[in-house]
């Protein structure tokens, strides 16, 4: 296996990187640092409804509220839920699970949910699934800021332990581009494509259509979930706001400036736009210019969709070792020999 | 490496085995389509066997690419009945009848503009080739095994259209006449029984046609495929077609072998008056 010596090279760097991080870097660095590799698995994830079968959800934050207060509700130390959370059923009140089966297990409860709201929600394609998934964010939202007994509503679930260090988000983020990457490119993946390409084709073709879209779908939540409780554990706390609008609005710009349909690029995308904003919140301080920011990276986006609509990678692939994508459409056209004449 | 192929590209099931009703492989009775007040196709009678060669002429809007459209799924019949291999298939999905052994080429190419040529063969050979998603991403042995088949396969189907060398492209990139022919071995790639081609040669010139011909007539022997070919050319379609139907305003008004059609009152009237000399 040749082709791995260039990814556990690249996976060595990664350890090294993040070791050394994890030693010189401040606890606000840190933090950023963590929130990195918990946007990857986001962006990684979503990119495969989003970006390979072309079913465009906005209801990412949903499977995180899912993964995350189911997360929290397992680790959560004894003394706390006795004093928070009363009127949970008694197993549930008397255990606590360690963290990465906790991530697991929202992972698991997100994917489950993922399964009916796929079957319904997987009817429709575009305009109308991203909005359908948007209610899908208004539902869960609502249901968080209501169930009491389990979230606590908007107060929340609070005395989380830091359980997500560097190497859990970075670690999940690995495990999710390594199954996202196996399914993209994969026989799976080019049915994923095929379905965004021409749905009705992929259909004659023999590409079971409506099962690849759930299965991405599901998949996709799965990670999310995951992120969800990378989040809560990073937060230390859950509340309906941290699973808002505007986390799933975040993970679909980086999404759209990675380029939808290129795992490497949703990794780019995220490291970017976790980035880009920190350092110019700290030159806008510097500058006594607060509120800057913000404008100039509305501006960068707008002129980054008018200027390069396919987003940084479009498409292709960043890879280590082995070709690029399928070659490009323009230049050398395939030879096509039937143009020389073999009769008269 | 032709006769390889035939029994490489045949599913396992289709060999040896005979179909109830002597070799009938396909039966349509009374099929029709409406589109609102339209009537794009009615009473429509086929009885295909295994093995033929039927072409399908008939002016524009006649309802050709509708009675293809019905018979893959695309459209659900308004009436009537199909049965294919003995089975009755009325109103059954496209995916569903791509898996029993019917694959089609569009009027208007539609291979997946995103996927290599090479890809875009694969999507259809892993029609009778599923792996579970876990062998996938874990890469099982059986997995590799399989993929280097498919490859292997998708090769030989490329090779024999003549598209080997334009395989790593974006399928959007190649000259028409190539995108024509990788929608052909895209359909051979699914192994069927019934292949059905929409104008195969539109727009092609006639170097590229008359190679057309001669590639359609040698997988309809290779394969043993049986074939339903619409075709606005006269001359290709009068050449390679065993039985002819005429369609016009959804209707079928002439059928036989191609010297009677040719004669036909009722066709030179409808379709060869207007078409007769370009052939
Ligand atoms: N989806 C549809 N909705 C409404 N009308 C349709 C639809 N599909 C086909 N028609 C109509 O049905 C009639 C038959 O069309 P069809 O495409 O089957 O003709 P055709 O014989 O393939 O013609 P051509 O030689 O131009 O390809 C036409 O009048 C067309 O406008
Ligand atoms: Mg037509």
């Amino acid at each position: 296996m040749r082709r791995a010596i260039p990814v556990l090279a690249g996976l060595v760097l990664l350890v090294a990187l993040l070791a050394l991080a994890d030693m010189s870097l401040n606890s606000y660095y840190l933090r950023i640092l963590g929130l990195m590799g918990i946007y990857i698995v986001l962006t990684v994830s979503l990119n495969l409804p989003n970006g390979f079968t072309g079913d465009f959800s906005l209801g990412h934050a949903a499977f995180m509220a899912v993964g995350g207060y189911c997360a929290a509700v397992l680790t959560m130390p004894l003394v706390s839920k006795e004093l928070l959370l009363t009127e949970l059923p008694t197993w549930l009140q008397e255990t606590v699970v360690p963290f990465p089966i906790a991530t697991v297990a929202g992972g698991l409860l997100a994917a489950l949910v993922a399964l009916p709201v796929g079957l319904v929600v997987l009817r429709l394609r575009g305009h109308y699934l991203a909005v359908a998934t948007i209610g899908l964010l208004i539902v869960v939202q609502g249901i968080a800021t209501n169930w009491d007994s389990v979230t606590r509503g908007a107060r929340g679930l609070s005395g989380l332990q830091p359980h997500t260090t560097l190497w859990w988000s970075f670690g999940w983020a690995v495990v999710t581009i390594f199954v996202v990457w196996r399914m993209a490119y994969s026989p799976f993946g080019r049915a994923m494509v095929s379905i965004r390409d021409d749905p009705l084709a992929a259909a004659c073709r023999g590409v079971r259509v409506f099962r690849t879209r759930l299965v991405a779908f599901i998949v996709s939540a799965f990670f999310a979930g995951v992120g969800g409780s990378l989040l809560a554990h990073q937060i230390t706390a859950v509340t309906p706001s941290t699973y808002s609008f505007d986390v799933t609005f975040l993970v679909i710009i980086m999404l759209v400036v990675g380029g939808m349909g290129s795992v490497t690029g949703s990794v780019i995308g995220a490291v970017i736009m976790t980035v880009v904003p920190v350092l110019l919140r700290d030159l806008e301080r510097e500058l006594d210019m607060v509120g800057t920011a913000q404008l100039v990276i509305a501006g960068a986006l707008i002129a980054f969709m008018i200027f390069r609509r396919q987003g940084l990678m479009g498409t292709r692939e960043f890879r280590l070792a082995g070709r690029f994508g399928p070659k490009a459409s323009s230049p050398s056209p395939a030879p096509d020999q039937s143009q020389t004449p073999t009769s008269s | 490496m032709a006769s390889e192929d035939k029994s490489d590209l045949r599913s396992p099931e289709d060999r040896g085995t005979t179909h109830s009703s002597a070799d009938e492989l396909l039966h349509v009775a009374g099929l029709g389509r409406k589109f609102g007040g339209l009537t794009a196709l009615a009473d429509y009678d086929v009885d295909l066997r295994s093995g033929e060669l039927l072409g399908i002429i008939g002016p524009n809007g006649a309802g050709k690419t509708t009675l293809f459209n019905v018979l893959t799924g695309l459209v659900p019949p308004s009436s009537g009945e199909v049965r294919f291999c003995g089975k009755d298939q009325t109103g059954a999905a496209p995916q569903r009848l791509a898996e029993v052994g019917m694959a089609r080429t569009f009027q208007n190419i539609r291979n997946f503009a995103s996927l290599s040529v090479i890809d875009n063969v694969k999507v259809a050979l892993q029609l009778h080739e599923s792996v579970p998603l876990w062998q996938t991403i874990v890469g099982t042995r059986r997995y590799r095994a399989d993929q280097a088949r498919i490859h292997d396969r998708a090769v030989d189907l490329l090779e024999l259209l003549q598209l080997d060398q334009a395989r790593d492209h974006r399928a959007d990139g190649l000259p028409y006449g190539a995108q024509r022919r990788l929608e052909i071995a895209c359909a051979l790639a699914l192994s069927p029984k019934l292949l059905l081609l929409d104008e195969p040669a539109a727009g092609m010139n006639p170097t590229e046609t008359l190679e057309l011909m001669h590639l359609i007539r040698r997988v309809h022997e290779e394969f043993k495929l049986t074939i339903m070919l619409i075709e606005h050319n006269v001359h290709f379609i009068m050449t390679i077609c065993h039985r002819i139907q005429v369609l016009n305003y959804g209707r079928v008004i002439a059928e036989g072998e191609p010297a009677y059609i040719r004669k036909h009152p009722a066709v030179i009237e409808a379709y060869l008056g207007h078409g007769a000399s370009d052939a």
